[in-house]
């Protein structure tokens, strides 16, 4: 009781004692939707962040717009955490001129994978990069089933084609053979996810909107059991479905991270534009890899985050 | 039938049967209904998953345009179950592929019956309708692949909004057949287990009415067996049930009906008992005149028995019609006035005689007051009212009997007084005619006039004292035969000319104990009234004498003494009988009054004395009269079983020398007996002294015994009477010569005084003669005893 009435008083203590500028702006965050991750991230952000932190919402069609912007302008914020491509995008086009911290945007310099963005990058903006490294995924592949040594991969040049590069310069260098088939539309994809099924040991899904729909997903996963074919999933979800096992982020350490990086820009440090993720969570699917043959140690299967599927008691 | 129909049982059976039929319709009602909607609803789902997994498999075969695949999906398709038709459709309606079932190839598909959601492309849809003469359900299903709008989404778990793209559209057929084959069949299964319940429904409630209505029938049965008297049949209790309750319950009913019905019966054995062994008649009569009950000793009494009674509809039916008005006219009376009613109603009985009986009606009521009916009582009065007459007519006996006796008694008082008189008359008469004689002719020829009135006068007194029965007759043992033969020269002149005496006359009589002069006076008396009756018409007149042995019967019948009882035993008779007038009843009645008679010249103490002489022999008498043909009177006198040869005692004393001298003790407390006394025992030579009464005579006596040699002594005076005084005088001198002077007979006295010495006795009135003849006998002690 006595500890709870002393953290109390320190609090409000330690509000009263607070800069008055930082105390009226603080920190803006904005999103276009109150989804989970974004949640998570948030709430590792506050943990991190000693301003005020006032949350906006767009609207999954950005209809709050106007009203965002003159809230936040009215705020003026000392700083803005943005989640999502949406909300980077909006920031950039309202121009509010304080440094902007952005977390979960794919390809934050265009508006699709094929042509740049016409919301130019700000001068004071920082982000952290909502990407894997194509060889840390082939290696953990690897180190789970060492026999796979073909890798297929469906893409669209023009949203994909830099990070098929990364991807096949890294197969190189793991001496796995990547099988990268371009497809322009989903037509194109689903007759390339087809062809290609059968010649593959393993299915490596990209983040590519051309490619990846629920459609081609149920085919990828048909034709996986159907060929043995493991998948390497983009996030949680997909290991969940069946995928073999997929390496993602931990939304609430990205928060964190995206937290420390925004103090630091507000005491004048020098920091990176682009960083990567500090924490990627390992997910695995037992399931699948039973039914694969694949032999996993209990090292590799503590190795895990998440391991599914979940045992009885066990939340998704 | 309709019994059947009514009974508690066919009820209960027929109204679970009618139930569970109900029951079993309705639900099969609700269960074909409902199932048909469950199978409609299950096809619906069934078609609606079906689109679904067209949809889901059709979309990599849409976007590749694998037409052939899709053939062989739909073909596929069609092999389950009510699947009619399967279609593959692009986005602009252009349809890629499509299969049809073979039994609908009789059919024209009409593509009009593709709908389509034109406002929401992505909702499935379903629709039933008519296809010839089906009934089809039409499944529309959109081929949706989703695209993700924001690229990072695809690495997020909780991607948020995603794009619904609709690639094409699955139309999918199926056919209601298996529903009516289901519902056909479930119906036939119903109506199956229709059956099957309705023959259980049947048999249940068949159990059920029965096990209900057992108890109940069981409590019929007993209650039946109940109405008929039997209270020891019980009900068999089964189970624990409310009805078992009721059958306990009642059984415990049963039990204390049966303790009241013995206790009632034992009521109404003790009632019946009274009812029947009352001497008295008891009858319930309903309103409409029926007899409800008679007991039996009434039944007996009438002669009629009870089941007669209770058969009868009316009185009519089993009595004369005059018992019967008699008896309805005091039932109406009740009825009329519904309350206690009394009757004397004469009815025959058994015996052949009509008793009456004293009969008391009272209203028999219900519980509300109403009378239903009346109960009799009959109380036989038939003994009650002879005896009643028997006493009425006994008063009336003893109250003349007292009537005759006070007369007797007047008549022997004043008879006594006038004898005391005569007495003094005749005495002094006859003193008179000694003196006067030869002196006046006149003189004692008036005196001697005197002295024959005074013997009439005496002779009236005699008569008074023979019916008082106190006048003095020498009773000795005479035959009745020879008297009458003695009187019947006397008779002569004594009865009409006209009249004929006839004799039939015993020879071989027993005498009897009896006064000559006062039976003569009886023969006399009887005779001369006998041919009075036939006055101067010719008749005859029997007497008859006789034995005959006289029972307590016959003797009951006769008149006979006043209190005394006569033994039953041989009497001597003597019957006198006339063929004249005859006596009424009223006559007869009061034929032996004193001073009554019929005769104009008649003194009305003729049989007045022969009753008195009768009752002082210890007789009796009958009396057999009719008017108009004549009259019989009966004497009958105890036979006595003494000899003739006591006779006598005064004659042996006659002859006996006289010797006067002396003093007589006259004791009287008539001073002119005294007187006459004293002058005619002077005149026989003797000094006399006079005593007024008996102590006066037991003084004088023992003041001069010496001198007197007898004494005359009067039987009723003051202060000591003539018995005291002869006793006391038989104290002072045992030998004391006592002449009794009485107006009464010498039979009275001589039983006064048996045994102690009496010496003579003279009747008032006396003449100087008689009082010598006394004084004579008196005196002869030596050679003669008592008179008695």
């Amino acid at each position: 009781m006595a500890k709870v009435l002393f953290f109390c008083l320190s609090v409000c203590f330690m509000i009263m004692l607070a800069p008055a500028s930082l105390q009226a702006a603080g920190i803006a965050v904005l999103s276009h939707a109150d989804i989970t991750p974004y949640r998570m991230a948030i709430a590792g952000f506050r943990e991190h962040v000693d301003l005020p932190v006032h949350e906006y919402h767009l609207g999954s069609k950005n209809e709050h717009r106007d009203t965002v912007a003159k809230a936040v302008r009215q705020q003026q914020p000392e700083l803005i955490l943005v989640l999502g491509k949406s909300a980077l995008n909006f920031t950039r086009s309202m121009q509010f001129g304080v440094p902007v911290v952005f977390v979960f945007v794919l390809h934050p310099n265009n508006d699709s994978n094929k042509s740049p963005s016409k919301h130019p990058r700000q001068p004071g903006e920082f982000g952290i990069a909502m990407s894997i490294e194509p060889e840390q995924q082939f290696k953990m592949l690897l180190s789970i089933a060492p026999g796979m040594k073909r890798i297929g991969v469906v893409y669209d040049p023009e949203k994909s084609g830099v990070v098929i590069r990364q991807a096949q310069a890294a197969a190189k260098r793991l001496r796995i053979h990547l099988v990268a088939m371009p497809a322009s539309n989903q037509h194109d994809a689903a007759i390339a996810i087809a062809d290609m099924m059968a010649n593959i040991d393993a299915m490596w899904m990209i983040p590519d909107t051309t490619v990846l729909t629920s459609t081609t997903f149920k085919q990828m996963m048909r034709l996986s059991l159907q060929h043995a074919v493991a998948l390497i999933g983009l996030a949680p979800k997909y290991v969940r479905a069946g995928s073999l096992f997929a390496l993602s982020f931990d939304s609430r350490a990205i928060g964190l991270q995206a937290g420390d990086m925004a103090m630091r820009i507000l005491n004048g440090e020098t920091l990176a534009k682009r960083m990567s993720p500090e924490v990627v969570r390992f997910v695995l699917n037992k399931q699948t890899a039973d039914r694969l043959g694949l032999y996993l140690s209990a090292a590799r299967l503590k190795q895990a985050a998440d391991l599914y599927p979940k045992r009885k008691g066990e939340s998704n | 039938m309709k019994l059947f129909f009514y009974s508690l049982r066919s009820r209960i059976f027929l109204s679970v049967t009618a139930l569970v039929v109900a029951l079993s319709l309705v639900f099969g009602w609700i269960s074909i209904v409902q199932q048909t909607s469950s199978l409609e609803q299950e096809l619906i789902e069934r078609g609606q998953i079906t689109a679904r997994h067209l949809s889901y498999g059709v979309e990599l075969g849409i976007l590749t345009a694998d037409v052939a695949g899709l053939d062989a999906l739909l073909k596929k398709l069609l092999n389950e179950k009510d699947v009619l038709y399967a279609g593959i459709h692009a986005l602009n309606d252009e349809m890629i592929t499509s299969a049809m079932s073979d039994s609908l190839d009789v059919l024209a598909y009409d593509p009009a019956l593709v709908m389509v959601n034109s406002d929401d492309p992505l909702s499935e849809s379903w629709v039933k309708k008519q296809w010839g003469k089906r009934d089809v359900y039409e499944f529309n299903m959109p081929v949706i692949n989703e695209i993700h709008v924001a690229e990072e989404a695809m690495l997020l778990d909780d991607a948020g909004e995603v794009q619904r793209q609709v690639i094409g559209n699955i139309h999918v057929i199926l056919g209601a057949s298996s529903i009516e084959n289901a519902i056909h069949k479930t119906i036939v299964n119903g109506i199956r287990t229709f059956f099957i319940v309705f023959l259980f429904a049947l048999l249940a409630a068949w159990w059920l009415a029965r096990a209900l209505t057992r108890p109940l029938e069981d409590m019929v049965s007993v209650i039946e067996t109940t109405k008929s008297g039997d209270f020891n049949q019980r009900i068999h209790l089964r189970g624990q049930n409310e009805i078992t309750q009721l059958a306990m319950s009642f059984n415990r009913m049963l039990d204390v009906l049966a303790e009241r019905d013995a206790n009632l019966h034992e009521q109404q054995r003790t009632m019946q008992v009274i009812l029947d062994t009352a001497p008295v008649g008891i009858w319930m009569l309903a309103a409409d005149h029926r007899i409800m009950f008679i007991n039996k000793a009434f039944s007996e009494a009438v002669g009629i028995s009870e089941q007669e009674f209770m058969d009868a509809e009316h009185y009519a039916d089993v009595l004369s019609d005059a018992v019967a008005v008699q008896c309805m006219q005091s039932d109406e009376r009740c009825f009329a006035a519904e309350k206690l009613v009394t009757s004397q109603e004469r009815i025959p009985c058994v015996d052949d005689k009509v008793h009456v009986f004293d009969v008391v009606k009272a209203p028999l009521r219900n519980d509300q007051g109403e009378m239903i009916g009346l109960v009799g009582i009959a109380i036989d009065a038939t003994a009650r009212l002879e005896a009643d007459l028997e006493k009425e007519q006994m008063q009336q006996q003893v109250e003349h009997t007292q009537r005759l006796e006070s007369l007797g008694v007047l008549a022997g008082g004043i008879a006594h007084d006038f004898n005391n008189i005569l007495t003094s008359i005749m005495g002094n008469a006859a003193m008179a005619g000694r003196k006067l004689k030869g002196v006046s002719v006149d003189g004692e020829e008036y005196l001697s006039k005197i002295v024959h009135s005074s013997e009439k006068a005496a002779l009236l007194c005699k008569q008074m004292l023979a019916y008082s029965g106190k006048g003095h007759f020498i009773v000795k043992p005479v035959n009745l035969s020879d008297m009458v033969e003695s009187v019947t020269s006397l008779l002569g002149v004594s009865i009409y000319s006209t009249v004929e005496l006839n004799y039939r006359l015993s020879d071989h009589l027993p005498n009897i104990e009896a006064d000559e002069a006062q039976l003569q006076q009886v023969i006399m008396n009887l005779v001369i009234n006998a041919s009075d009756a036939i006055g101067e018409h010719s008749g005859i007149v029997t007497i008859a004498s006789g034995l005959m042995h006289a029972d307590a019967a016959y003797l009951a019948q006769t008149v006979a003494p006043s209190g005394v009882e006569l033994e039953a035993g041989d009497y001597v008779y003597l019957e006198v009988s006339d063929t004249g007038c005859g006596m009424s009843k009223e006559v007869q009645q009061r034929l032996f009054e004193p001073f009554f008679t019929t005769k104009f010249t008649g003194r009305g103490l003729g049989m007045s004395a022969v009753q008195g002489i009768i009752r002082g022999h210890q007789g009796a008498m009958n009396v057999y009269s009719e008017p108009g043909k004549g009259t019989t009177f009966k004497v009958l006198f105890p036979v006595s079983h003494k000899q003739a040869a006591d006779q006598g005692v005064s004659a042996v004393s006659s002859v006996h020398a006289w010797q006067s001298g002396g003093t007589v003790l006259i004791i009287d407390d008539e001073e002119m007996i005294r007187e006459v006394a004293s002058v005619m025992l002077q005149d026989m030579g003797f000094e006399t002294l006079n005593a007024v009464d008996g102590r006066d005579g037991v003084d004088m006596y023992r003041q001069h015994q010496d001198k007197v040699v007898a004494v005359l002594l009067d039987m009723t005076m003051p202060r000591l009477d003539g018995e005291g005084c002869f006793r006391e005088l038989k104290a002072i001198n045992p030998d004391v010569k006592v002449i009794l002077s009485s107006g009464y007979n010498e039979q009275d006295v001589a039983n006064r005084f048996d045994g102690e010495g009496l010496l003579a006795f003279v009747q008032k009135p006396y003449n100087p003669e008689e009082l010598e003849a006394s004084l004579r006998l008196a005196c002869a002690e030596t050679v003669a005893g008592n008179v008695v």
